[in-house]
């Protein structure tokens, strides 16, 4: 006989099964009903896991697929965007651009070609900027953005960019 | 196809009274496709039986490995046809920068850990890396995909005419990630579980063992379940018991799953746990049936 408790986990203890209070079914469950996926693949393993770590991280990131298609950033991005992952869908390199800057110094748009993460995803190596973003609501940010290249077996599979306050000379957030 | 576990625990092999009715050996299934070509999934101590159990034919079989953790290859210094010389063996594993396949089980099946080298094999022995794209072994379409766990690490699905099995014993899809509103295509391994005749999936902790073990590469309870009704496979056989986990225990946790699919809305007997030498049979698109 199963004994529910309160416990958060299930378990045993000894021969006994302690499990967890059951929740609502999850939203997958009804909205599998109303729409049948037939073919699924798999994004790369390795932008699995750099999503699932991101997702933990508490500083902005971004991160592209091998066409420069950004495909996800994590929710501190979001704050600085004014706007969620959730609600911007992936958006290719064309558009990504348009919504958010990036702009330099002068205010001037940066060259797509010339971004952190557009180096990263074409030429293999990590690269590092400094330059301003528009966030949702026209607010600039100046940030510093490092980008690395996401490297396997088969390749280069994508990047991660991350996102920094700038700071001035003496260190301090610009 | 048809199905046949012969190794079913995870980590290291705990044979003991406590073990006997779900089994002590570690991780192994046999797959007999449709035109009797065999093939084993991962090598560990269970392939030892399987060995035995087959004659001296088939000349030619093939093994898939998941990945080279001892408990998926610790049986192949004593899998019977690779000590035959007539018999013909392609070993498919995960590839890796660091070395060749056949170097990394090398290491295995050396001195001073094996008294036998793989040189000194009789059988005629082959690696290959498993290719990104599909590819057959006789009827069967195969692919494999790189899934999380610890070190380079692949499921497989195996497709022989409208029947399919789907094998990732080693599995953590949750680490980081909310498997009841993550897109499909974001989950490891989905895509080769989905709608699957047979799943066989880890499952070797409770949700109350998993915390202590996050990161470990494999599942708790409740994320195995989460995976198998994302899936939509047929059938769900959780598999790599944790070797703490004694018969009477795993007897509890088969109950707990069977409830908790059902409180989804599910018929019970879609989901088991792996009992070793269980023998499935998968008709063409239809449920599977234990013999």
């Amino acid at each position: 006989m199963i004994n529910l408790t309160q416990s958060e986990g299930s378990g045993f203890e000894g021969n006994r099964l302690v499990s967890p209070a059951r929740s609502a079914a999850p939203a997958w469950l009804w909205q599998s009903q109303l729409s049948k996926v037939t073919t699924v693949t798999q994004r790369p393993l390795e932008l699995i896991l750099a999503r699932n770590l991101m997702s933990a991280l508490s500083t902005p990131a971004f991160l592209v697929d091998e066409g420069g298609v950004l495909v996800f950033y994590n929710e501190a991005a979001g704050m600085l965007l004014g706007k969620r992952f959730e609600e911007l869908g992936a958006v290719g390199p064309d558009e990504w651009g348009s919504l958010f800057g990036p702009f330099d110094q002068s205010g001037e748009p940066i060259p797509y070609d010339e971004l952190p993460l557009v180096v990263a995803v074409r030429n293999g190596r990590p690269a590092h900027a400094d330059f301003e973003i528009s966030s949702a609501d026209g607010t600039r940010h100046r940030v510093e953005a490092s980008a690395f290249p996401i490297l396997t077996a088969h390749g280069s599979q994508g990047a991660i960019a991350v996102f920094w306050p700038a700071t001035s000379n003496n260190g301090t957030p610009s | 196809m048809k199905v046949k576990l012969w190794g079913t625990r995870g980590s290291i092999p705990s044979p003991g009274p406590e073990t006997i009715r779900y089994g002590g050996n570690t991780s192994c299934v046999g797959v007999t496709l449709s035109d009797g070509s065999l093939l084993a999934l991962d090598a560990g101590t269970g392939i030892r039986s399987l060995g035995l159990a087959i004659a001296a034919e088939p000349a030619r079989l093939h093994i898939l490995l998941t990945h080279l953790h001892l408990d998926h290859i610790q049986g192949l210094a004593f899998f019977a046809p690779a000590f035959r010389a007539q018999t013909e063996i392609v070993i498919w594993g995960p590839a890796s920068p660091e070395a060749s396949l056949r170097d990394r089980i090398a290491r295995y099946i050396s001195a001073p850990l094996s008294p036998v080298e793989v040189r000194e094999l009789p059988c005629d022995v082959s690696f290959r890396h498993c290719p990104e794209a599909e590819w057959e072994i006789g009827p069967a379409r195969i692919r494999a995909a790189s899934v999380s766990h610890r070190g380079p690490t692949l499921g497989y699905r195996i497709d022989d005419g409208d029947s399919s099995l789907a094998y990732i014993p080693d599995h953590e899809p949750a680490l980081g990630a909310d498997l009841d509103t993550l897109e499909e295509d974001w989950i490891s391994g989905l895509a080769l579980a989905r709608d699957a005749s047979l799943l066989i999936h880890d499952g070797q902790y409770t949700d109350a063992e998993y915390p202590d073990h996050i990161g470990w590469g494999h599942s708790s309870l409740s994320h195995a379940i989460s995976f198998a009704r994302r899936s939509s496979a047929r059938r769900t056989v959780l598999f790599h018991h944790d070797p703490m986990h004694s018969d009477a225990q795993l007897d509890l946790l088969a109950g707990e799953a069977q409830e908790r699919w059902e409180e989804l809305g599910s018929d019970p007997a879609e989901i088991e746990l792996a009992v070793e030498r269980t023998e499935y049979e998968l008709p063409a698109r239809a449920a599977a049936a234990a013999s």
